[in-house]
């Protein structure tokens, strides 16, 4: 397969999770989201000729997407970093209004994690292994699970109480 | 008690990206991106050259070869911006080397490596470099008293220190934002 071909496969395969992971990272703000998972694809296309196999396809994604997003806002301006703290709001018809409220206090929750715990919870809902994040993160499986138990923890009850 | 997978089903619901933009798209951004990066690197190299064979050609053509004002101020400037220039291309090729399909960790470890010798430039080397600067110019001024009108004058004085007091800030704001970062990958490790 040629590598525009390859592409388009990963594009139409993998855009869309990219996508949620950077509106999950950018407190659901679909403009920031859509830029910075621009940004990995254009990252990807560069890089895919040096793709070896060493990993699997997806962790090399998610990791290109991880540090893409992470350092995103902070090179560029102060606008895009203040148009981050307006949450928009999600009027999309498969959800109630409890659901969609928790929805948004979940977007909330995770705004308030540590850099690192964020990245891992967004991967966690996406429905990510273990393995896959252990290596796109960096830490050995055992530290993740330990990590993953402590993050649901506070996550479920920030989302019944407000507070972590 | 709401659990974990709870939330996770929620998180699912939400409706699928619809992409604003396509493969063909970003493939040919990722092009340009390339051809830019290329272009910058010869860009900065040609910078380099045309910097020397000024400063050679200065010496040789106008056989300027003793000491006075004007020869030690142009080739204070001169040196002085082709070790900017260096600087920035050596800094360019450091980031390059950063690849960004490493985990997070050894990318903020790498990247964290990378800011604290930007810091490094900022605080040590572009001081050293924008004082020589400034004396280069200094120097220049008694020349250009002497040989341009006042009002000519004048406007290189005004014109010279106000941009070297504009660029000092715009460094400054740069060092800061630079600092910001270097802080951000320092507390995620």
């Amino acid at each position: 397969m040629d590598k525009k071909a390859r592409f388009n496969e990963l594009f139409d395969r993998h855009y869309g999770k990219v996508f949620r992971l950077c509106k999950g990272y950018f407190n659901g703000n679909e403009a920031l989201a859509s830029d910075s998972a621009q940004e990995v694809f254009i990252k990807i296309w560069e890089s895919l000729d040096s793709f070896r196999g060493e990993s699997s396809i997806s962790t090399w994604i998610y990791r290109i997407s991880v540090n893409t997003c992470l350092l995103y806002l902070r090179k560029q301006s102060t606008k895009k970093e203040k148009a981050m703290n307006a949450f928009p709001s999600i009027a999309a018809e498969q959800y109630s209004f409890v659901e969609e409220e928790k929805l948004q206090k979940m977007y909330g929750c995770i705004q308030k994690l540590e850099e690192k715990d964020k990245m891992i919870t967004l991967m966690m809902l996406e429905g990510i292994g273990y393995q896959v994040i252990s290596e796109v993160v960096g830490i050995t499986e055992e530290a993740l699970r330990v990590r993953i138990h402590r993050i649901k923890k506070n996550l479920t009850q920030c989302v019944q109480h407000g507070n972590i | 008690m709401e659990t974990f997978d709870e939330l996770q089903t929620i998180w699912s619901k939400q409706p699928n990206a619809i992409s604003n933009t396509s493969a063909a798209d970003l493939m040919k951004k990722g092009e340009d991106h390339i051809k830019k990066v290329r272009a910058g690197h010869w860009g900065t190299t040609a910078i380099i050259s045309v910097l020397i064979i000024v400063l050679i050609g200065y010496f040789l053509g106008m056989k300027a070869y003793q000491l006075n004002g004007l020869t030690i101020g142009l080739t204070l400037m001169i040196v002085v911006m082709i070790a900017r220039v260096i600087l920035e291309w050596i800094s360019a090729t450091r980031f390059r080397s950063i690849k960004p399909d490493n985990s997070l960790a050894e990318f903020s470890t790498k990247m964290q490596w990378y800011y604290a010798w930007r810091k490094k430039i900022h605080t040590v080397f572009i001081p050293i470099i924008y004082i020589l600067y400034v004396i280069g110019f200094t120097l220049l001024l008694p020349t250009f008293k002497t040989n341009l009108s006042h009002g000519m004058y004048l406007y290189c004085l005004i014109s010279g220190y106000g941009f070297l007091t504009a660029f000092a800030l715009f460094l400054v704001w740069i060092l800061r934002k630079e600092m910001k970062l270097l802080n951000f990958l320092r507390d995620l490790n």
